[in-house]
């Protein structure tokens, strides 16, 4: 970093310049021998030729500047958009942004692009057709021949030939509509259709949808820009002015107009004057409250003083908001011009979400006088650094558990006969049945003696899993709660409740950090679990490190005890956490998914995403997995009973 | 409770300076005797109530326009001068309060424009003056074309330097 520095803190003079300053040095030569001695100045012919086209190449350069500078050559840095969380993805953006063509380069990429948005569809499609009654030997047919759908647009998106006339793709044309993208969108919109996805937002297929990024800027990390330091070339306009005026003037001979031109040269030398920005600053950050409940607002003051001894003229300064959460009034942002010894004070609200969340370097945006060089640096802060926001369970929430249980005594009604309440069968007598369960009813009606048994109570072991991996780290808006923070505040609930039902319970998670809390019972183990949910590192953020599926099963079923029985709590963003889920089932842990709906409809990409997950939501249900789809706004009580109508016991 | 939102919305002060600057350059073209100057502030102030530097250089354009008019025509040279003085001011400070609602957001500060304008009007003015005292002292009879390549030589060593 610090090469970069030093490599751009010089300028560098290139050929082309050296010239252009010899020719300027010449040009001032020429001039100063004809103040000398006017009688030159007329007759000498070649002088004026080449003064002309000086001029011509001056009024040229202008345009130029001009033209390249407002094409969107300007060099001042675009900083992230630090008021949103950027540790949410929206599940279908990027479908979306292919068929907006925002991603591709060129034609040809916009195309591949397409391809790919294709095959991703066609996958859907034919597992749509396999689950509405089409046999797996007539799909392909189908697909080629179009018979799944009445809208044409929609089955040419897969077949060769284009289904729109001369005209139809004149008029698209015209309205700068890809004819491939609008088949797309008919395309969606008859899958989602086909598989009966009602209730959509987007459902006019010739409408592109809501936007599904935020189009003022970009959404990322302050850690994620450059330090540097730069020319903005703002005075280009300036510049070119200046030689317009000049080069004019001397073409048409009006002294007044390449006299207005001087003025230009002002703010354009006040660069090489002036010093390159480095502002020496203090800054302090304070938090109104530093451990928040869920939900809170926390007002953040930053104090942002000048301790150097010259004077900062252009400071833009922005706070490093920690990436998990929202600004919620208020700018991070503050622009300031300070006197050494002066100081600025500025304040924002954001809202406190679960976890642990550390502030970022904040980002200073320095300019030297004039604007025309700007430098970017990141900054330590003193006072308080980090918001840390633990969840706390109210309600008596629980996720049904199976009949799978260990020996010890507990609440889950098992299929075991033996002492209990609830009636289960009647066996014939053997020596050592308790008096009591023998039934004497039948020995007075003269028969064998026979011994009532009744279903017995046993605590289940329940493991609660959490899919933390990056690809969890969904949510249906970029505003709204993601998936992990829904799963966490259930699994906290249900941790609870199932504790408090004599079950054992343990904690583990799929991420790319380890986490792992056995079963256990008690109170103390509440403690330990609530801990871990608020701040282990494995919930927080989208992890750097990679999430390697084959290990963590291994690890998982070294650990996992023999009759533990799961509930995962995950979006199922990607096909992964279905594959976990079916072999951890597979491998004799019953398994019930707790599935938080991040899946919008209000675009086609995201439709096409949301039509993703109901899928691998049946194909779990194939699997003989339980399944609780908890949709968005909804608390998971009514989740629960809506999906436990539908399980067999 | 969903996030602030972040337009680019440009500070008060930003706009205030911009329209002055236009001010100042369409009145010293009237004086020179150019109407055409007139039109670019509200177009350089549209460009920057919508953040556009193209619709700022439109504006800024018509005002040099009258500049050079000015210029041409043989107007005052004071009035030619003050003209281009405010001509480059409404650019600097209209795309500086451009860059700021672009960096800053909601948080642009007018404090932060006005003693930008303030350090740029000081430069631009003593240049403008200087260069004044330069013309009236070389308009005793050197030829016309020595004027002109000196400056021209000058403006070509600062601009080669400067890009």
């Amino acid at each position: 970093m610090s090469d970069r520095l030093s490599e751009t803190d010089e300028i560098d003079l290139s050929g082309a310049t050296l010239v252009l300053v010899g020719l300027g040095a010449l040009a001032v030569t020429i001039a100063i021998v004809f103040v000398l001695d006017p009688e030159l100045a007329p007759t000498f012919d070649p002088i004026v030729v080449v003064e002309y086209l000086m001029a011509i190449l001056g009024v040229g350069a202008a345009l130029g500047l001009g033209v390249n500078y407002l094409r969107g050559e300007q060099g001042e840095l675009d900083p992230p958009l630090v008021e949103y969380r950027s540790t949410v993805t929206v599940p279908g953006t990027s479908i979306d942004a292919d068929l907006a063509g925002t991603t591709a380069e060129g034609a040809l990429g916009r195309y591949k692009r397409i391809g790919a948005v294709r095959e991703r569809l066609r996958a859907v499609l034919e597992d749509v057709l396999s689950r509405t009654g089409v046999p797996e030997s007539d799909r392909e047919e189908v697909v080629e021949s179009g018979a799944w759908t009445d809208d044409s647009a929609a089955t040419g998106f897969f077949q060769s030939s284009s289904p729109f006339s001369a005209s139809d793709r004149i008029r698209m044309r015209a309205t700068r509509q890809h004819p491939l993208v609008v088949q797309a969108r008919h395309a969606i919109d008859a899958v989602a259709s086909r598989l009966g996805v009602d209730g959509r937002e987007w459902t006019d297929p010739d409408d592109s949808g809501a936007r599904s990024e935020i189009d003022e800027g970009w959404v990322g990390r302050l850690s994620d820009v450059q330090r540097q330091i730069s020319e903005t070339d703002r005075l280009r306009i300036v510049t070119g002015l200046t030689l317009f005026a000049v080069g004019t003037g001397v073409l048409l001979d009006a002294g007044l107009v390449v006299l207005a031109g001087v003025v230009g040269l002002g703010p354009i030398a006040l660069r090489y004057v002036g010093p390159t920005p480095a502002p020496q600053l203090e800054i302090e950050r304070e938090l109104d409250d530093a451990e928040p409940d869920p939900d809170e607002q926390v007002r953040v003051t930053v104090t942002v003083s000048n301790v150097g001894d010259r004077m900062v003229s252009d400071l833009r300064y922005l706070d490093g908001v920690p990436p998990g959460l929202n600004v919620v009034d208020g700018s991070p942002r503050h622009g300031m011009a300070l006197r050494p010894g002066a100081s600025a004070r500025f304040a924002y609200v954001v809202e406190a979400e679960r976890g642990e969340h550390a502030f970022e370097e904040p980002l200073l945006i320095a300019r030297d006088v004039i604007g025309s060089v700007e430098r970017v640096e990141r900054a330590e802060t003193s006072g308080e650094s980090s918001i840390r926001c633990e969840p706390k369970p109210t309600s008596d929430l629980s996720v049904p558990v199976r009949a799978q249980t260990s020996r010890d005594v507990g609440r889950v009604v098992t299929d075991v006969g033996g002492s209990g309440l609830e009636f289960h069968s009647v066996r014939e007598y053997r020596p050592g049945d308790p008096l009591k369960r023998i039934d004497w009813n039948r020995v007075a009606r003269g028969g064998e003696p026979a011994t009532m048994q009744f279903r017995e109570e046993h605590a289940a072991t329940v493991v609660l899993l959490l899919d933390a991996r990056g690809e969890a780290f969904v949510a249906p808006e970029r505003d709204a709660p993601n998936a992990i923070e829904r799963s966490l505040g259930a699994v906290a609930e249900v941790f609870r409740s199932r504790l408090d039902r004599d079950d054992r319970v343990g904690l583990g998670a799929l991420a790319a950090e380890d986490c792992w809390l056995p079963p256990g019972a008690g109170h103390g183990h509440w403690a330990l679990a609530r801990r871990l949910l608020a701040t282990d590192p494995a919930f927080t953020e989208g992890g750097d490190g990679n999430f390697y599926t084959l290990l963590a099963m291994r690890r998982l079923r070294k650990r996992l005890p023999k009759h533990a029985q799961l509930v995962l709590f995950s979006p199922l963003a990607d096909d992964a956490a279905v594959s976990i889920a079916r072999r951890l089932h597979a491998y004799g842990y019953p398994m019930t998914v707790v599935s938080p709906d991040a899946t919008a409809t209000d675009t086609p990409g995201r439709t096409v995403a949301h039509l993703e997950r109901r899928l691998r939501l049946s194909r779990l249900r194939d699997a003989d997995v339980r399944v609780i789809d908890w949709r968005r706004d909804e608390p998971l009580s009514i989740a629960v009973d809506r999906a436990q109508r539908r399980w067999s016991r | 409770m969903v996030a602030v939102t972040v337009e680019r919305v440009p500070s008060r002060a930003g706009l205030v300076l911009t329209g002055l600057a236009g001010l100042v350059a369409a009145a010293g073209a009237l004086l020179g005797g150019s109407v055409a100057a007139l039109a670019g502030v509200p177009v350089a102030i549209l460009g920057v109530y919508r953040t556009s530097r193209p619709v700022l250089a439109v504006g800024v354009a018509l005002l040099f326009v009258g500049v050079m008019l000015a210029g041409l025509q043989d107007g005052a040279p004071v009035a030619v001068l003050v003209a281009m003085v405010g001509t480059v001011l409404a650019w600097d400070v209209g795309e500086n309060a451009i860059s700021m609602a672009g960096q800053l957001r909601t948080g642009a500060s007018g404090r932060a424009e006005v003693v930008h304008a303030g350090a740029v009007s000081a430069v631009t003015l003593t240049v403008a003056i200087a260069g004044y005292s330069v013309f009236l002292l070389a308009s005793g009879g050197q030829p016309g074309i020595a004027l002109s390549l000196l400056v021209f030589g000058t403006v070509l060593v600062v601009l080669s330097l400067g890009r």
